[in-house]
């Protein structure tokens, strides 16, 4: 009898944890991987600003270098034209060249923080995201074409010509760069648009189940009012300055131009965004 | 003489019946008739039992340490500001506070870092 009741409390202690797993384990697991999407999406974005941060410090060093090979560079040249030996022109040969690679280095650097802010920055449109990640792209390639070239230069002549190659690649990497950072930030602003439609569909439909005195439902449907012709305001605006910045892509020195005067334009839209947020923290109470 | 004693008092303990040999057969299941009452923990069943137990037991506390240890980057990727405010904020109370500051972050007169300043012409003249 003795032996039987033990054996039952056996199979319970036994079945119970057992139980527990069976059950608690299909939901750990759904949990989990909810949790684990909308985590992998924080966690990327956040691999990405580190990684910015990195190439942002790796920049400043590469830029440290490049400023003594081109300071190099020049010693070099004055020597060359006032002495024209061959000690000078081999010194200059070499120090331009180490110039040239460090000055790749450095352009290439910073095509790539460029292109990891543009995937880590929340309300690019798509079609200036795509075609600003193909320049970029492009002319990393041309950088590491230019790179091979520098290699296989050995005379001032060779150098002289890969140099002048090189003017249209900078030009259009400056140029382009500018697009970069003027879509960068008007997709910022654009990323809190986004976001404020969604707060203010989430404020709108907390009014309709709240249970609230006639006045004071009245007073936030005029405020409510307000948002929402505030919000209509901004799509026109934001459409202006996204196809200003499209078109800004005709010739050279463009897009410069447009990132300069991008303050300006771009000056009105974030302080209608700033009167939003201002509505939005008097509505629901932040201080 | 003394031999017919011994018999009189091996006698009275012999059984009454004899075991049916035939049917009992112990000896070639390599057992014992005499059955000897066990621990617990000699009992190899209870044994295999407890052992069971405390693997489901480990499994559980390792899917569990696990889960946990899965949710921690979540807790630690927030700002710490943002988690002592969740406390006091309601989720869309804090939505907005976020909000403002990324459009502290977006003001468009924070110009990012342009091109680094490098020399396109680097000719030997």
């Amino acid at each position: 009898m003795q032996k039987k009741t033990t054996s039952t409390l056996l199979l319970a202690v036994f079945f119970i944890p057992l139980f527990l797993l069976v059950v608690s384990f299909p939901s750990l697991l759904l949990a989990q991987e909810s949790e684990s999407q909308s985590s992998q999406v924080i966690l990327q974005r956040q691999r990405l600003t580190e990684e910015i941060q990195d190439l942002e410090k790796q920049l400043l060093g590469q830029l440290n270098q490049y400023r003594q090979h081109e300071r190099e560079y020049r010693i070099a040249r004055d020597q060359y034209q006032s002495l024209q030996t061959l000690s000078s022109i081999e010194e200059v040969v070499s120090s331009t060249k180490k110039a040239m690679r460090s000055r790749n280095l450095v352009l290439d650097t910073y095509l790539n923080i460029l292109r990891l802010k543009l995937l880590e920055t929340e309300g690019v449109e798509l079609v200036h995201q795509e075609r600003a990640l193909e320049i970029i792209e492009k002319h990393r390639q041309a950088l590491g074409a230019y790179e091979q070239l520098i290699d296989q230069s050995q005379d001032r002549e060779a150098i002289n010509l890969i140099a002048d190659e090189f003017l249209s690649l900078g030009e259009e990497i400056n140029n382009n760069s500018f697009y970069v950072l003027s879509i960068l930030s008007i997709g910022r602003l654009q990323s809190v648009y986004d976001k404020a439609v969604i707060i203010n569909q989430k404020i709108s439909s907390e009014e309709s189940e709240a249970e609230e005195a006639v006045l004071e439902q009245s007073q936030r449907n005029r405020a409510i009012n307000e948002v929402n012709k505030l919000i209509t305001q901004l799509p026109p605006m934001f459409e202006t300055v996204w196809s200003n910045a499209y078109i800004s892509n005709r010739p050279s020195r463009q897009h410069e131009s447009f990132y300069r005067n991008l303050t300006r334009e771009l000056g009105p839209i974030h302080s209608r965004l700033s009167l939003l947020v201002s509505y939005f923290e008097e509505l629901e109470g932040v201080k | 003489m003394k031999n017919n004693d011994d018999i009189q008092t091996i006698k009275p303990h012999l059984p009454d019946e004899l075991p049916d040999w035939e049917a009992e057969r112990w000896w070639e299941k390599s057992k014992s008739r005499i059955k000897i009452p066990q621990g617990f923990f000699k009992n190899k069943k209870n044994i295999l039992l407890i052992v069971a137990f405390f693997i489901l037991l480990l499994l559980l506390l390792i899917s569990l340490s696990i889960n946990s240890q899965q949710r921690s980057p979540d807790i630690l990727e927030q700002p710490e500001h943002t988690v002592i405010q969740d406390q006091e904020l309601t989720p869309l109370q804090s939505q907005i506070k976020e909000l403002r500051s990324q459009l502290k972050k977006a003001d468009p007169a924070i110009k990012e870092s342009p091109i680094p300043a490098v020399e396109m012409n680097l000719r030997i003249d």
